[in-house]
Order: structure tokens, then C-alpha cells, then sequence
């Protein structure tokens, strides 16, 4: 990434599921601690072993030191983020009184709703970076965000809350006697076919939460504006994780389609586990016998067609993404749990 | 206990209406389903691959089409309007209704609402049975389960009203004898984890029958001779031992991934450039076993 990184506080590490996110964003983190700079790491659900090398292992509080060798100050810190309790926490903030959050939390479709909501995991995600931002005390800012086989449904988290926390929507299920329009009209009839779909019970029961949202909407939309400037700004740079394959390669053009229509600049792309190259053929003659030959030719074809195969969406990337910077990172034949392995990667990415 | 009566992919897959597929995301989930579709369709079956992402999904109509699969995207406020104009005789002129900003949120919020909707709509091609079998290729695991949960939660929560009664209809559909749920992992530590969990969720649920679990991009069985003669060049002798450690280390997981109430079947990693070729390849090596 050359030196371009310095400039960048914030670190959003991106992409479809299954690509070593989570490892990347550790690593990062753990490099950049190292290096001297105070940094929290973001994540949303780390895979448990790397969450026991970054010292998750027992964790009680959201926020956690992690213990590098050779740094007496701690450096490094570690956030696991709990969608539920940090909706929570959002709603006490909006809420315009006492009455009113705890109307809202004893609710129980509202708590069936964060876990159903889709994107709720990646609004939290972006309302925890905002707050990580206005804490001077952090240099850097690791974000490893959730797995999204899109851009939109990481951006677009927290419009679409906004737009459901909009005044108007929220004055829809109220049964305030607003004057007769066809607007009205309509709703009227979308009110009773949704009554008559789920039973009046259920209808009555959503109808209060959302009577008990009303004020809040103000709080939701100031807030989404705030995190798309934040994603927009210098300070911040996105890195795209992928691997290369028609589907990854397919995946990232949309991925990174949809952030430079959002204004969002792609500020290096990372590809993971690239097979390592190995000669095609046995060049020296020894003596091997016809069947051992054989069988070690055969491995040789093996790992060559992969790394060839590789190659070929290795470098359908690099002529893609132009002038963007391009880090590769070599599979490993272990599972990667320990920050000694970490922050080898962050070097390489780093460097 | 293995749900299953016999071992032979093609000979329990014949026999099936519905084959639910679903794991960990990046395992190559949606490969397997297409195959799974193929490998069928190759032996006179009429199949309906579906697919549903509750993110807008990456997709590729253009190969299922050269595959000659009939294929169908679910997405939930059409399968809500379809549901509505149908069964509840919901007059056509209120078509302004669905396309209503506020409905569609609400479509999108309501707890397990999209969810069941989806599920009916694979009970409603079920029921009327014009394919012999559907493949559903389901979100990764988390969703998954949500999508399992969300019509039994509706049944059991609410005790009136007609997304009630076709939650019952849908539970019924799940646990059916004809109807399957295949999983599909990597023959790795943590996917195998996450899938073990999956299974104890869903056995959780109700009475599922477990069919098939998929190891995918296994290393392939060649053979590393025993000795590794010394006179090889060194990065041919690191080639070889590397191969040899990833096949240990993917025996040692077969050995967990078979403690499962499923039965295990390998995968190979092919090493073709095209998605079409990689699941021709899949669906021909399901065939052989």
C-alpha cells in the first residue's frame, strides 16, 4: 500500500464471506500497533480461535487490551461488537425520554426485530465507528466489517434504517386522523390486508413499537449523514479482500463499482491465499522409480493447473483495478491463531 | 445415527421433493446446489433450482440457462404481493398498495415476515408439484436457520390469521420424509465447526432428515510416495510434503465431519477457470458414487 496508508485513520476491510476478513483485519491491527500507533480493531464475529489470540477469550467488556510482546504501554484493542446491546444503547441515545426507551426496550417484537433487520448488524457497525472516531485517543481505526456480498448492504445500512425511521412511515401505523387523501386511502387497505395476513395480535403489537419510535427518526437521519461523510472522507480508505476466481473477481467489480458510485475510493485491494508456484516438471534426473515418477509428476500437475488457474484471476484483478494498490498474501497450510503470525501478515500488507 | 437409508447420492435423490442446501459463506454453497440441480436434470429428473439471498445477490442467469436448468430467483415483496392477490383475493385494483414506500419497509422490518414468505412460495411449488424435484439453495448458514426459525416462530406466536395457518403448511414441508437438507463445508477446522453447530440448531428445531454433507475443494487423493527421495530438487520436496500435510490434516477432519448425523461426501478441488465446468465437474463426480 506504499506510504499512502499513513495518511488513513480509519481502515474499513471489506468484502464477501469466506476470504480471511477477519484475519486481515487483526493483522493489520496487530501491525500498526506494533508500529506505535494506538488502534482499536472492530469486528464483528470473529472466528473463535483468532478471537482467543487477540484475547476475546473471556471477554467482559466490549473493549479489550491485547498484549503485545515487547510493548509495556498497551497498543492494541480489540472491540467485539454485540448488535443487540448496542441497539440498545442507540435507542437510549434517541429516545426522548425515560418512558420512552424503556417502552421501546420491554417491547418484544423489538428485540425480534433487531435480530431479523436486515443490515442491523452493519448499522451497529457503522454507529461504532462513528463513536471509535470521536475518541482521540485512538490513532487508528481497524474496522473488520460484516460479510456483505455487496457494497450496497454495508452502505446502505444505514439509509435504510433512516428511510424506515422517516416521520412519515412512522405516522403511517399511528391512528392519528390525519385528513382524507388517497395516500390515506391506500394505507387504509394495506392496514387491513396486513391484519388480515398476520391476525390482529401481532398487527397490534407492531403498530406500538412503532407508535413508541415517533421522535426518533431526527437522531437516525442526522446520524447516517454523518457516517457518509465519514466514508467519503481522507481520512478514511477501503480494502477490498478477495481471492482470486471467476466468482471473487465477479463479486469485487460489482464491490468496487458500487463504492466509486458512492464516492468512496478503493484504497487497495487484497488478495488471499494464492497458491505458492512450484516447478511443472521434474527437471533433475534421479533415481526414481517409473510409479514414484508417476505420482510425484502428478502432484506437480496438480498444484501447477492451481497456481495457473490463479494466475489467470490474478491478473484479470490487476488490470481491473488499475492504479489501485495490489498486496497478495500466500495461503497458509495452518490455521492462522496467534499474533506472532498476525503481525508477520500486517507486515507484508504494510510494507 | 445418519438419517439416511442409503449412501448413494443419485439413488436418495431420486426419491426427494425438495433438497434444501446451505453453509458457511465462501464454501462454494451455491456450486454444489447448481450441481446438485445437474446432476439430477442428467437423470430425467424435472428440477426447479431456487435461490434466495436476503441481500440483493450476486447471480448468474446465463450459465443456469447453458446448464438447461429452470431456475427462479425468490425475492420477498413479490412473493408477499403474489401471496396476497391469491389467497386472500385481494382485489387487483389495490396494486398501488404493494407498491407502497411504507409496505415495503414494513416487508423489509417485520419480524420473519420475509422469511415466511419466501418459504411459502417453496411450499406453494411444492404443493402443486409441477417439478419433480426443487433444489433450494439457501443463504449461508446464519440466515439459514433464521429461515427455518421464522415460520415455526410465526406458527407458535400467533394463534390467528392466514400467515398462521400456511406457517403450518410450510413446518410440515420441512419435516417431510421426502424432503432433505444437505450442508456444505470445507473440509477445514472452522467451517466444520460452524456446520456442527448449524446441526445442533436445526435438530433443535424439529425433525429434520439430514441428507448429505459436502466436502468441498478437498485435496485430491494422490498419493505422496513415503519416502521423499532426497535427491528431488528442494521446492519439489516442499511441493510434495505440503501436499502430504494438507492431506493429513484434511483425514484428521474427516475423521470429525463423520462423527455428524450426516453422510460425508468428498468433493475434489477442480482446478478449472469457468464456473460452468467447475459444476459440470461437481454434478459428474456426485453421478459416479
Amino acid at each position: 500500500m506504499t506510504e499512502a496508508w499513513k495518511e488513513k485513520r480509519i481502515f474499513l476491510v471489506g468484502g464477501p464471506g469466506g476470504v480471511g476478513k477477519t484475519t486481515i483485519a487483526a493483522a493489520l491491527g496487530t501491525q500498526l500497533a506494533l508500529q506505535g500507533y494506538r488502534t482499536v480493531v472492530l469486528t464483528v464475529d470473529p472466528a473463535k480461535r483468532l478471537a482467543q489470540a487477540l484475547g476475546f477469550e473471556n471477554f467482559t467488556n466490549d473493549l479489550q487490551p491485547v498484549n503485545l510482546k515487547g510493548i509495556k504501554e498497551p497498543k492494541l484493542f480489540a472491540s467485539m461488537l454485540d448488535t443487540q446491546r448496542y441497539f440498545d444503547k442507540v435507542i437510549s441515545r434517541f429516545a426522548n425520554s425515560e418512558t420512552q426507551r424503556d417502552k421501546i426496550l420491554n417491547n418484544r417484537l423489538y428485540r425480534i426485530m433487531v435480530e431479523s433487520l436486515g443490515g442491523s448488524h452493519e448499522y451497529a457497525a457503522m454507529e461504532r465507528l462513528l463513536e471509535f472516531t470521536k475518541d482521540n485517543s485512538f490513532d487508528k481505526i481497524v474496522v473488520d466489517t460484516p460479510p456483505s456480498q455487496n457494497a450496497l448492504d454495508l452502505l446502505n445500512a444505514p439509509q435504510k434504517l433512516a428511510d424506515f425511521m422517516d416521520n412519515s412511515v412512522l405516522r403511517w401505523f399511528q391512528s392519528s386522523n390525519t385528513p382524507f387523501s388517497l395516500f390515506r386511502q391506500g394505507t387504509k387497505m394495506a392496514m387491513k390486508l396486513l391484519e388480515k395476513l398476520f391476525g390482529s395480535d401481532f398487527f397490534r403489537a407492531l403498530a406500538q413499537v412503532m407508535d413508541d419510535l415517533e421522535g426518533m427518526h431526527t437522531g437516525f437521519r442526522d446520524r447516517n449523514l454523518e457516517v457518509i461523510q465519514l466514508l467519503k472522507s481522507k481520512a478514511t480508505g477501503f480494502f477490498l479482500v478477495s481471492y482470486p476466481s471467476e466468482v471473487r473477481f465477479n463479486e469485487s467489480s460489482d464491490f468496487s463499482r458500487v463504492l466509486k458510485e458512492k464516492g468512496i475510493p478503493l484504497a487497495g485491494v487484497i488478495l488471499n491465499r494464492l497458491e505458492k508456484k512450484f516447478p511443472k516438471e521434474i527437471t533433475k534426473t534421479s533415481d526414481l522409480s517409473e510409479e514414484s515418477r508417476e505420482q510425484i509428476q502428478k502432484i506437480l500437475d496438480y498444484r501447477y493447473s492451481l497456481a495457473t488457474q490463479q494466475q489467470y484471476w490474478l491478473s484479470r484483478f490487476e488490470t481491473s483495478i488499475g492504479k489501485t494498490p495490489l498486496k497478495c498474501l500466500e495461503k497458509r497450510s495452518e490455521e492462522i491463531h496467534d499474533l506472532e503470525t498476525l503481525s508477520q501478515i500486517g507486515e507484508i500488507l504494510l510494507s | 445415527m445418519k438419517h439416511l437409508n442409503s449412501q448413494s447420492f443419485l439413488e436418495d435423490s431420486l426419491k426427494r421433493k425438495v433438497i434444501f442446501l446451505t453453509g458457511k459463506g465462501g464454501v462454494g454453497k451455491t456450486a454444489v446446489a447448481w450441481a446438485t440441480a445437474l446432476a439430477l436434470s442428467r437423470n430425467k429428473r424435472k428440477v426447479r433450482l431456487i435461490s434466495w439471498s436476503p441481500f440483493e445477490s450476486f447471480s448468474e442467469p446465463t450459465t443456469l440457462k447453458s446448464l438447461g436448468i429452470t431456475w427462479h430467483q425468490l425475492e420477498a415483496a413479490a412473493c408477499f404481493k403474489e401471496y396476497a392477490l391469491k389467497t386472500l383475493k385481494f382485489e387487483k385494483f389495490f396494486d398501488a398498495v404493494f407498491e407502497n414506500r411504507v409496505l415495503k419497509a414494513f416487508i423489509e422490518v417485520a419480524p420473519g415476515l420475509s422469511e415466511t414468505v419466501i418459504a411459502g412460495k417453496v411450499w406453494d411449488l411444492f404443493d402443486r408439484g409441477e417439478q419433480d424435484t426443487l433444489v433450494v439453495d439457501l443463504p449461508a448458514t446464519g440466515h439459514a436457520l433464521s429461515f427455518f426459525k421464522s415460520p415455526m416462530g410465526i406458527e407458535k406466536m400467533f394463534a390467528t390469521g392466514f400467515v398462521h395457518r400456511q406457517a403450518g403448511n410450510i413446518c410440515d414441508m420441512f419435516v417431510d420424509p421426502y424432503t432433505r437438507v444437505d450442508i456444505v463445508t470445507l473440509p477445514e477446522e472452522m467451517p466444520l465447526v460452524e456446520s456442527g453447530q448449524f446441526v445442533e440448531h436445526l435438530m433443535g428445531l424439529g425433525k429434520f432428515h439430514l441428507g448429505f454433507l459436502w466436502l468441498n475443494q478437498c485435496t485430491p487423493d494422490l498419493k505422496v510416495p513415503d519416502k521423499i527421495p532426497s535427491t528431488l530438487d528442494k521446492s519439489i520436496r516442499e511441493c510434495l510434503e505440503d501436499h502430504r500435510f494438507r492431506l493429513e490434516r484434511e483425514a484428521k477432519n474427516l475423521v470429525e465431519a463423520k462423527k455428524m448425523p450426516l453422510v460425508v461426501k468428498k468433493i475434489p478441488k477442480f482446478s478449472s477457470e469457468a464456473v460452468k465446468e467447475t459444476i459440470e465437474q461437481i454434478a459428474a463426480h456426485m453421478e459416479e458414487k
